[in-house]
């Protein structure tokens, strides 16, 4: 195939309509090697090497459209799984809510249940701006999507972290406190084991939108 | 046959087409038109948005092989996909039965 033949204005003017990634470079050797093959079947049958070549692109129907089409369907990928992200960390966050207010009476330093109710709001806050950015996402349309999407459940990823920082605080409260120190160190272990949990998901979200289903070979 | 016409059974199709076992694109498409006696002759392109799609469905697996020298995308039939091939088979029977009690034979 040569560098300025019909083949390669395809594949570059796909490249432009689809978000970079690891998911692009597999469209583009799918695609690239469907057409190459398509061409050397029209060689054999006698046409010449550029002829060959734009009658593959002609058989295989616009870029453009093609383009769009992937994106749509990554749009898709990105939202349902950023979403469910946004869901697990929301279960989470209001699991450890229920749990930090019972506790959160226990703790008898003021400067304790200040920081406590510090980091718990700027969870709230961080999950309540990933919320809203998925929401713009998906009422502005699918264009740029998937990155604002898995943006989005990163956020919230990220505000059960410090939720999970604010489950620390608290038992470490409990040190000076009658609470029931196991209880609140149970608390923090599964809240690292659903922020884990929610990071492994947002990864893949990430990995689906981004990287593709599979990556595409070297170019021998 | 158009494109448009296709769309609605364009995943049965699929899913037909790699029935009897892994198949890349390029070949996929070559039995779409050979099987349907080149009646299906769509757009090459519109077979891969559908492929992925029912690949993120968990319909079709697929990985990278190499054949003949070239690097291809080979792509199978999941357990999913094969239980999803027979009821969408037995659905366009179905359908293909009643269209044809209605329409009948030509006069």
């Amino acid at each position: 195939v040569s560098d300025d033949g019909a083949i390669a204005a395809y594949l570059a003017e796909l490249r432009r309509g689809l978000p970079a990634g690891l998911r692009r470079r597999r469209i583009l050797a799918e695609v690239g090697g469907h057409l190459e093959e398509s061409a050397e079947h029209q060689r054999s049958a006698g046409l010449p090497p550029p002829e060959a070549e734009r009658a593959a692109v002609a058989r295989f129907g616009p870029a453009e459209r093609l383009a769009t089409r992937f994106a749509a369907d990554l749009a898709d990928d990105g939202a349902r799984w950023a979403t469910g992200a946004a869901a697990m960390a929301l279960a989470g966050i209001l699991l450890l809510w229920i749990a930090m207010s019972q506790l959160g009476a226990a703790a008898p330093l003021p400067g304790a249940r200040s920081s406590i109710a510090a980091a718990v709001w700027a969870t709230w806050v961080g999950f309540g701006a990933a919320l809203l950015a998925i929401c713009l996402g998906a009422a502005f349309g699918r264009l740029g999507m998937p990155r604002w999407a898995v943006a989005a459940a990163g956020v919230a990823v990220a505000s059960m972290g410090v939720s999970t920082v604010a489950c620390a605080l608290m038992a470490l409260a409990a040190e000076y406190a009658s609470a029931p120190t196991e209880t609140v160190v149970a608390l923090v272990v599964l809240r690292a084991l659903v922020t884990v949990a929610a990071l492994v998901a947002v990864a893949r979200g990430a990995r689906r939108v981004t990287a593709g289903l599979g990556a595409s070979p070297r170019r021998a | 046959v158009r494109g448009e016409a296709l769309k609605g059974h364009l995943d049965l199709l699929l899913l037909a087409a790699v029935h009897d076992g892994p198949t890349h694109g390029y070949g996929i498409i070559e039995a779409l038109r050979t099987r349907s006696n080149g009646a299906f002759d769509l757009p090459e392109g519109t077979v891969y948005p559908a492929l992925h799609r029912l690949e993120g469905a968990g319909l079709l697996a697929s990985r990278w092989a190499e054949e003949g020298g070239r690097k291809r995308r080979l792509y199978r039939l999941t357990a999913r996909g094969r239980a999803a091939l027979h009821r969408q088979q037995a659905d366009w029977r179905r359908f293909a039965q009643g269209v044809q009690a209605v329409v009948g034979s030509e006069p």
